[in-house]
């Protein structure tokens, strides 16, 4: 079993976080887990805190999670004159400097679900200490071939003929699969989910991601679901086609995997996707 | 607001201790006890802003992880409702220590106020109880559950394995916790803390027979109806939480 220690990182108002150590602490690489939405730095599904234990133990590697400023158990902080959108990529250098003198680790892995995701790239970016990045539906755009799946699926599935009929007939729908979906005035006022910043254009992440080869940092994407930002196999490297990631990027696609991974499998499979992206990927070289 | 281990070495448990407004030290102190799953993750901004508030009151307040979920010791697979009540046990005794509160006070949501009302009949140094949207029992909890799952259909999220073992909607209950949890059930009977508040966001039979019972023990019972979203235990895809300001403002309204 590993150890693990609460931290505080920074002053006056700290942000609070979780080590995980290994018990050989031989590796100068380590791995930053970031929060994705509203959820506390423990995870959708406690996923986190069970990546963070897994690769630890298994592949020594030190790993902390943390929340950022005025999520999970961080105060929030005094924006001054940073911008909403540049404040959590501030947080996650800090937290990278406090590894560097608390830990002796050097170079990073980020890892992020989601508005995470989007976070690690930018940090990826613009720090050249980041030498890994695990995208868990990250960025990503429609392609022609994705509209043309999804019209396809749309008019060759009953359930959506059966959903526009009750629509047509004033049948309200309060659900969508197991999603819950705002009904209520009520509930808003009372219900709190992520603001997320709009997706950036593409030609922004091309350049981004471009910047992010070019440092030779690698890339694990996983993607889940089918939805338009996701649709097929291949719709990756697809819209991305203009970048050259040569063997800087690997891919898993778990079409029906819920996105904050509700299903037992799949959690199981993520893992293993992480922890075989760690052992093979030459981020520890 | 200060993060700290705290139990048995090889077991430990998270907390998040908020020290009392030193102005306003009541020498009391509050132990939350959070709910189970989609729940907890749903709850967490909750209590932190109730455990703020609480802070600001008075109150040190210390809200922790059981073993197996959030941040502490183990896995979800092997943990059961015995170690989560001594968990709460060794919570309220934490909070004695690092507080020097002698009165400690118990606050439970849903799975969270079955564990808080067994311990508070059980510790004589627990001063007040608040039990909100309070699960009556464990065999309420694993029915509900299992009926949610016959209601929506089984999926690869919501399913009851070989084992016997549920999931549902990202985590697991074992068939030892569904062999054990049945035996909990909110039992008014005895010397309970001086004060307690059943809080609830809506009207059920089983909220009504709980309020009946806690008032014939005479337990100086505040009842409070406070509509409020109740609807814990859902899933969506962005992981949106609940933040019940409302009902939230009454269970401080309650401490002052």
């Amino acid at each position: 079993m590993i150890h693990e220690n609460t931290v505080r990182i920074g002053q006056p108002i700290p942000l609070h976080g979780v080590v995980s150590l290994p018990v050989n602490k031989d590796k100068k690489v380590g791995v930053i887990l970031l929060n994705s939405g509203v959820m506390h730095r423990v995870g959708a599904c406690r996923m986190t805190v069970k990546i963070a234990r897994r690769i630890a133990e298994e592949l020594g590697f030190f790993c902390i999670r943390f929340d950022f400023s005025g999520l999970g158990d961080s105060e929030p902080r005094r924006a001054g004159d940073m911008d909403f959108e540049s404040i959590p990529v501030k947080e996650v250098q800090e937290v990278m400097d406090f590894c560097t003198q608390q830990y002796g680790i050097e170079r990073f892995v980020l890892y992020g679900l989601c508005s995470g995701a989007h976070i690690s790239c930018k940090v990826g970016e613009i720090d050249d200490r980041v030498a890994g990045i695990i995208q868990i539906d990250g960025y990503s755009y429609p392609t022609s071939k994705t509209h043309f799946l999804y019209y396809l699926h749309r008019v060759t599935t009953l359930s959506v003929w059966v959903n526009r009929i009750k629509k047509m007939l004033g049948v309200k729908t309060d659900a969508v699969g197991n999603q819950r979906v705002l009904t209520l005035e009520s509930d808003d006022e009372n219900f709190e989910i992520p603001l997320f910043p709009d997706l950036p254009e593409k030609p922004v992440v091309i350049d981004r991601l471009s910047a992010i080869v070019k440092k030779n940092v690698s890339l694990h994407c996983v993607f889940t679901g089918r939805e338009p930002y996701f649709y097929y196999e291949g719709q990756y490297r697809d819209c991305f086609s203009d970048i050259d990631f040569g063997d800087l990027l690997s891919l898993d696609y778990y079409p029906d995997a819920s996105h904050i991974f509700t299903q037992p499998e799949y959690q199981q499979q993520l893992i293993e996707s992480i922890v075989n992206y760690l052992k093979t990927s030459e981020v520890t070289a | 607001m200060e993060s700290l281990f705290f139990g048995s070495s090889d077991q430990r448990v998270l907390g998040i201790y908020h020290s009392a407004d030193f102005s306003k030290d009541r020498g009391e102190g509050v132990v939350l006890c959070y709910p189970f799953g989609q729940e907890y993750m749903r709850a967490h901004r909750a209590y932190r802003q109730l455990a703020s508030g609480l802070s600001k009151l008075g109150y040190h307040v210390l809200r922790f992880d059981y073993r197996g979920t959030g941040d502490s010791y183990g896995d979800l697979d092997n943990a059961l409702p015995s170690m989560w009540l001594d968990d709460v046990r060794t919570a309220v005794e934490e909070l004695a220590d690092i507080s020097g509160c002698r009165k400690i006070s118990l606050l439970g949501l849903r799975l969270g106020a079955l564990l808080a009302q067994q311990v508070a009949f059980s510790e004589t140094k627990i001063s007040r109880l608040v039990l909100w949207d309070p699960i009556v029992s464990g065999q309420a909890f694993i029915d509900e559950i299992k009926d949610e799952i016959s209601l929506s259909g089984e999926s690869n999220s919501k399913f009851i394995d070989q084992n016997n073992t549920i999931h549902f909607n990202g985590f697991s209950i074992s068939s030892s916790f569904q062999n054990e949890v049945p035996s909990l059930s909110v039992n008014c009977a005895g010397t309970g803390p001086q004060k307690a508040l059943l809080i609830i966001s809506h009207e059920t039979p089983d909220f009504s027979d709980l309020k009946a019972s806690l008032s014939t023990n005479n337990h100086n019972l505040t009842f409070l109806h406070e509509p409020a979203p109740h609807d814990w235990n859902y899933v969506d895809h962005v992981g949106g939480i609940l933040l019940p300001s409302n009902l939230l403002n009454k269970i401080l309204e309650w401490f002052k």
